[in-house]
């Protein structure tokens, strides 16, 4: 393989070390299902390597795979419109009526539990604030909408959050 | 303030990924992907290179194109005839196939059809990417430059043909490629239409631009068709009576043709294409009438004008198909439909929160004005912005 290849590849798989964890818990956050979420996250790099052989030229990588990730996951939605209701229904965990409890940190089930009745877009600008660490404006870069909207969504998540668990 | 919401996610930043054993097979699978799929440079890069550059650089001999074809195998130069530019079989469509194609192309006659197909197929070209919305400024350089380069060779040709005194193959030619620009030219005003109806703005509206270059080349071809037109031939009967028969069966032809996409054009277009057919129809009686009178010349002159209008009429409803500037296919109509309803919703729902944001803004500033004192608040209205019909 020529020289160039090679650190091509080892750029790039440089990349899914430092960032695979991120898209993984951005995918879990956004379809509640751990094994879901990880193929979603390997279905992202391989997707980021297509564009990359093909030559795209990516200046920022990070924002590259949550744009990818993104569109795989509204795919996802897109196919499984009305199971995420039952599953939470079958799983019997019914957050309201142990938000009073709630002294300790919660865990990610339950975050993820508590997200799952915040609706799109609120939901994904949460996501991206909270668990993915990103600052408003790097949101609005990323998912290229304006740096108002993505406050003002990100305001509205949080109330919803909040009027369901007032504990939060 | 942190609340537990925000600082249950700090921790679970920190805590939650993926399974270590898990990421690693992971990489492992990711690695026998990335050799797998190599990365595709080297034999095109030189490609990339002169597409990016065209005007600068020279083109390669023909003698070379041919053999570069005949290494890389029917399939890639098959494959490469549906390329768009910015696509990474364009470059071999350009300087390898159509290369090709002109070099096969012997007699004067053939060689002017062939650079005003070339020219046809810019357009075409240009046309599917505005549609598409990709039409950016890199793209549009190269493609108008090769446009207006392929129009210069065709009317070369085409005045090679007028010296040798084939006159009427000049003609005919001039008036297929005014007919092809006309075509372009009604296209490109619909995709002008539907980028001001549209939310967002391609930068210095790209089909503005392709107008303009449209609208000259029109008028350089028209004036060359009225040069012809002036240059009153002799005709013989037998000839005019056999050009007439051959367009009343193109006019079958393109009927048919229209009528089979019907069914995927709007009302109107399909309005638009019938009228066109009927001009042409039209056209042909009446040079059938001027014939009986005795003026072949006219009647000549009468019926290649038919012959545009069909011309044009054809390209029009296939482009209109192709592009799905008109209503969409059946299969992506819903789905376009929903995107579209979404995406609407979406804004609605924004500018309705930062509305509401505004209006909660408002009523505090009002208190906070007023102060402690419980005066009637005049609350402003409420502000709603629609968007869509």
């Amino acid at each position: 393989m020529p020289v160039n290849e090679e650190k091509k590849h080892q750029e790039f798989l440089k990349a899914y070390d430092e960032f695979a964890d991120a898209i993984y818990r951005h995918c879990f956050f956004r379809v509640s299902d751990a094994a879901r979420a990880q193929e979603l996250t390997q279905d992202t790099f391989m997707r980021a390597w297509d564009s990359i052989s093909r030559g795209k030229v990516v200046e920022n990588i990070r924002a590259f795979l949550y744009r990818i990730a993104n569109n795989l996951i509204i795919d996802e939605y897109k196919k499984k419109k009305t199971a995420s209701l039952d599953e939470l229904v079958e799983d019997g965990f019914q957050p309201q009526a142990e938000a009073s409890d709630w002294n300790d940190l919660l865990d990610a089930k339950q975050l993820v539990k508590c997200l799952d009745s915040v609706e799109e877009p609120y939901r994904t600008a949460v996501v991206l604030r909270y668990l993915d660490g990103f600052s408003p404006k790097e949101i609005a870069a990323t998912m290229k909408v304006s740096a108002n909207v993505v406050s003002v969504r990100i305001t509205r998540g949080l109330e919803k959050l909040r009027q369901l668990f007032p504990s939060l | 303030m942190k609340n537990l919401f925000e600082k249950s996610c700090e921790h679970t930043q920190k805590s939650l990924h993926l399974p270590v054993s898990d990421k690693a097979a992971m990489r492992v699978e990711l690695i026998k992907y990335l050799e797998k799929n190599p990365i595709r440079r080297g034999f095109f890069s030189r490609f990339t290179v002169l597409a990016k550059g065209i005007s600068y650089i020279t083109k390669p001999v023909p003698v070379f194109a041919l053999l570069l074809a005949l290494s890389m195998g029917v399939g890639t130069t098959y494959a490469s005839e549906s390329a768009l530019p910015g696509d990474v079989l364009y470059p071999v469509k350009i300087y390898v196939t159509e290369e090709i194609r002109g070099i096969v192309a012997i007699t004067p006659e053939e060689s002017a059809q062939w650079e005003v197909e070339r020219a046809k197929r810019r357009l075409d070209e240009a046309s599917k990417l505005v549609a598409r919305g990709t039409y950016n400024a890199e793209l549009r350089a190269g493609l108008e430059t090769n446009f207006t380069e392929s129009v210069d060779r065709a009317q070369k040709r085409i005045l090679v043909l007028t010296s040798s005194g084939n006159d009427d193959a000049a003609f005919e030619m001039s008036s297929r490629f005014e007919s092809a620009l006309r075509a372009h030219q009604e296209i490109f005003n619909r995709l002008h239409e539907k980028e001001l109806h549209a939310a967002k703005k391609m930068e210095k509206s790209a089909t503005e631009d392709l107008l303009k270059v449209v609208d000259k080349q029109l008028e350089n071809a028209h004036t060359i068709r009225v040069t012809f037109e002036t240059k009153r031939v002799d005709r013989n009967r037998v000839s005019v009576e056999k050009k007439l028969s051959q367009l009343r069966n193109e006019l079958a032809s393109v009927r048919a043709f229209v009528s089979s996409r019907a069914p995927v054009l709007s009302v109107q277009s399909n309005a638009r294409v019938e009228t066109s057919i009927e001009t042409a129809n039209r056209l042909l009686d009446e040079a059938q009438a001027t014939m009986k009178a005795g003026d072949l010349a006219q009647a000549f002159i009468t019926l290649q004008s038919a012959g545009r209008e069909l011309t044009q009429s054809r390209m029009l409803a296939q482009s209109l198909v192709e592009l799905s500037i008109d209503e969409p296919r059946e299969q992506e109509r819903e789905e376009k439909a929903e995107s579209r309803s979404e995406k609407r919703e979406e804004i609605r729902r924004d500018r309705e929160d930062i509305n509401q944001d505004q209006t909660e803004k408002n009523k505090k500033q009002q208190i906070e004005a007023v102060g402690r004192k419980s005066l009637e608040m005049r609350i402003p209205g409420e502000v709603r912005i629609k968007i869509g019909r």
